[in-house]
């Protein structure tokens, strides 16, 4: 066998390391640009994701506010006329109008009735509470529910 | 030497870099990097067109080995020497060309073995290490480069082209034979 090894180092053309520089300058250069648009890709779907964000928070609360309030004034007075009212003052008659609008109100929600309906019910609701509320705290007087 | 004392001098893969100029280069120097090039540029394209056989495909290896360097410079660690590091990725960015361009299967290695052996041989004018090496075909040329030359074991030879141990001792024992009969062909002619 002819020995391999005495095979000296051979020299690339003296062109090549200018173009392994220029090669890597068109690297870096297209680095730079990518990191940019995937940069600027980011920024604008965070941008997009806080304006649907701020859409879904912002839009559906502002129209529900009324309804949202009508219905804690209504749960408030539920909760003040239970802590006044004792076992019989259940069997009154406006507890059984606070059943029936109760009643109307779960079937409006059953069938997706809109917000105006459902704040009808929900102020028809808090109505009768009141009075209640005011016929335990005064069960002499004269409110009629 | 001239004072007639004997002194190793590092020639190739063997050489050592500064540990300054690898911190620059981490740094991202080019530079630094240039320097590097100074001191491995020959090796690496050597080796490239050891296993390659062209010149062309040499350099494109030689420019994406240091390409590659420029970013894989920040993990070396000095586990082993910077040349061997070096060494290795010259290796397989050449091996990773020979499969690219469909010459690194295992049933290409030994079909062309095979088709060499049917073929009538001319015989050379010259016989020198290189036109012996470019009669054979890529992988087998790479095997017998990597493992006569850069002194790979047929455990790393199996590993760099994702085959078995006995392959890679198949095709080195059918090159070497190869070679041997050329060597008696232009002996004799």
């Amino acid at each position: 066998m002819p020995r391999f090894t005495t095979w000296p180092d051979v020299s690339p053309d003296d062109s090549l390391w200018p173009r392994i520089v220029a090669a890597r300058g068109r690297q870096l250069t297209k680095r730079r640009r990518y990191k940019f648009i995937s940069g600027s890709a980011a920024v604008a779907a965070v941008a997009m994701i806080a304006i649907w964000w701020s859409s879904i928070q912002v839009g559906p609360l502002s129209e529900s506010d009324p309804l949202a309030s009508v219905r804690e004034q209504s749960q408030e007075l539920e909760r003040e006329w239970q802590a006044l009212a004792d076992t019989s003052s259940l069997q009154a008659s406006g507890f059984a109008r606070l059943q029936g609008v109760d009643h109307a109100l779960q079937r409006a929600y059953d069938r997706n009735a809109d917000s105006d309906e459902l704040a009808a019910l929900w102020a028809q609701r808090t109505l009768i509470l009141q009075r209640l509320v005011s016929r335990a705290r005064d069960p002499e007087g004269v409110a009629t529910i | 030497m001239a004072d007639g004392t004997a002194q190793r001098v590092s020639t190739g893969f063997a050489q050592t870099i500064d540990a300054a100029i690898l911190a620059r280069a981490r740094r991202g120097d080019m530079v630094a990097f240039a320097e590097i090039y100074t001191v491995y540029g020959r090796p690496c394209y050597t080796l490239a067109l050891r296993l390659l056989g062209s010149t062309s495909a040499a350099e494109d290896v030689v420019q994406d080995v240091f390409l590659k360097l420029m970013d894989a410079v920040r993990g070396f660690r000095g586990d082993a020497p910077f040349g061997a590091w070096l060494k290795r990725m010259t290796a397989n960015a050449a091996i990773d060309q020979l499969r690219k361009a469909g010459r690194g299967s295992a049933e290409e290695g030994e079909a062309a073995l095979d088709a060499l052996a049917a073929s009538e041989t001319a015989p050379a004018t010259a016989i020198d290490a290189w036109s012996l090496l470019q009669r054979l075909p890529a992988q087998a040329r790479a095997i017998v480069v990597l493992h006569q030359f850069e002194g790979y074991s047929h455990k790393e030879l199996a590993a760099l082209f994702g085959q078995t141990e006995s392959y890679s001792k198949s095709i080195l024992s059918r090159a070497l034979q190869r070679l041997q009969k050329s060597v008696r062909d232009d002996s004799t002619s």
